[in-house]
């Protein structure tokens, strides 16, 4: 082993990923070769002084938990229309990007215990089964209605084409506000959630935070009290997928598909 | 700090009902939660704010976690995904100054001389700390997420892997070359000599 294995190899020691064999072959080296034992010492002490945490400053939890309860006590009603807010000729749309806990629906997924035994146990972070699940999640289903927001022109490269100005973010939510019609979603399609549940459906897992541009559609699932949203993406034909949750993943439908839905 | 078993058990009786219940969860990660935070933002006033955003979510979604990793491997790729959103905007909006914050609070510009890499007394170690601190900031957003994730949160190649939905062996390449760039970082910054040898060697015969 050369040196820029072994020193790959002092990364993974320090991580605690080494055999015992493996790690012995290090040492050996590292013994000997004064450079290596260099960046050993280098790693370790950028290992040692990353451990050392702050303390955390005082008021956190109760500043958090302020927040908490707030949510928890709020009035229960549809979040995504509002009032005429400030000039009388502005729409606001809004979208809340998450649940609420208002309202328990009997069944809280805590999925390993009600898993089929049969299915491999799922590593990825993905809300959504990825093995043995063909559909999105059953607590989708139980929402009342998804609406599909087109918020560009996705061409077919996946290019974005539409302006996105005055979308701004408060609070976790999209806010889409018009001044003169030109900043709301260019289309906006209703539809049971079930006609969701194989396009939007896992195919395989993906790193989060691909895109800083705005989605190029975004799904709102909504119920009498809360909803759920996923941001879409274009890659050509595929659809890069973001959820409230932080997951990120490819879905099993095109953008052929989609497009068909949005036509209907 | 609560084992997985208790944060299960405090999980269900939040996802019952019990909103106080989530303050045991609070106390028990705001140490991780803030200095993920504070890592990837360099800055307390907004890794404060962030890591109560990281919580309200983690609260809103609490019915989304699944239980097949644990609860803290999912709390803390949350965490550093809030962070990585307010990078990204911010970076959109204004350039980001390149200066940094000391222990002190004060944003300083030049950096400090003459560090060593095996600090012996406190105000080495200190220094060294802060220095990695500083260097930490400029290491891509993406890196510097897999290196935090790794060594404030502690978690396992496999357990970040599945977080961020990558390959092990992609993250352990990804950690190790994080490593190799904050070495150069300090090493071009502060005023080491050839102790620590680096791609760019900038004194020959690196002696012991």
């Amino acid at each position: 082993m050369n040196c820029e294995d072994i020193q790959e190899r002092l990364s993974m020691m320090l991580d605690e990923e080494l055999s015992v064999d493996e790690r012995a072959l290090v040492m050996e080296h590292i013994a000997a070769c004064p450079e290596c034992m260099k960046v050993y010492e280098a790693f370790s002490a950028i290992s040692a002084s990353l451990g050392d945490l702050e303390d955390v400053p005082e008021g956190l939890t109760e500043d958090v938990m302020r927040q908490v309860r707030a949510k928890t006590a709020a009035p229960k009603r549809k979040r995504y229309f509002t009032g005429v807010l400030g000039m009388a000729a502005c729409l606001a749309l809004v979208l809340l990007a998450g649940r609420t806990l208002s309202s328990p629906k009997g069944e809280m997924n805590m999925a390993p215990r009600s898993n089929d035994a049969s299915a491999p146990m799922v590593e990825s972070a993905a809300p959504y089964s990825v093995y043995g699940n063909d559909s999105l999640d059953a607590q989708l289903m139980s929402f009342d209605v998804a609406t599909v927001y087109q918020n560009s022109i996705a061409s077919a490269n996946g290019a974005q084409e539409a302006p996105t100005d005055g979308i701004s973010e408060a609070n976790k939510e999209h806010t889409f506000t018009s001044t003169e019609g030109s900043d709301l979603p260019l289309a906006a399609n209703t539809m049971a959630p079930e006609s969701l549940d194989t396009l939007l459906a896992v195919s395989s897992p993906a790193e989060y935070g691909n895109y800083e541009r705005i989605s190029d559609y975004t799904v709102v699932f909504s119920g009498d009290e809360e909803t759920y949203s996923i941001d879409v993406w274009v890659e050509g034909e595929r659809l890069y997928c973001q959820d409230a949750a932080g997951n990120a993943y490819y879905a099993k439908g095109t953008y052929a598909q989609l497009l068909t839905l949005m036509d209907e | 700090m609560l084992t997985q078993d208790e944060q299960r058990r405090v999980i269900d009786r939040v996802l019952s009902g019990d909103v106080n219940a989530f303050g045991l969860l609070v106390e028990d990660q705001s140490k991780v939660v803030y200095n993920l935070c504070l890592r990837m933002v360099n800055n307390e006033q907004d890794a404060y704010d962030l890591s109560q955003d990281a919580f309200l979510k983690a609260y809103t979604n609490l019915s989304l976690f699944r239980g097949d990793s644990k609860f803290s491997s999912w709390l803390y790729k949350l965490t550093t995904n809030v962070c990585l959103d307010f990078l990204r905007k911010r970076s959109r909006q204004k350039t980001v100054p390149l200066t940094y914050e000391t222990d002190d609070g004060e944003q300083e510009y030049l950096p400090i001389p003459d560090e060593t890499f095996s600090p012996e007394t406190e105000a080495e170690r200190r220094e060294l700390r802060s220095s990695v601190r500083r260097g930490l900031s400029q290491l891509p957003e993406g890196q510097r997420q897999i290196l935090i994730l790794r060594e404030i949160g502690q978690l396992s190649y496999e357990e970040i892997a599945g977080q961020l939905g990558l390959e092990a062996g992609t993250v352990k390449s990804r950690i190790f070359r994080a490593r190799k760039k904050l070495c150069d970082i300090l090493i071009k910054d502060g005023n080491l000599s050839d102790r620590i040898p680096s791609n760019h060697q900038e004194k020959g015969g690196a002696s012991v």
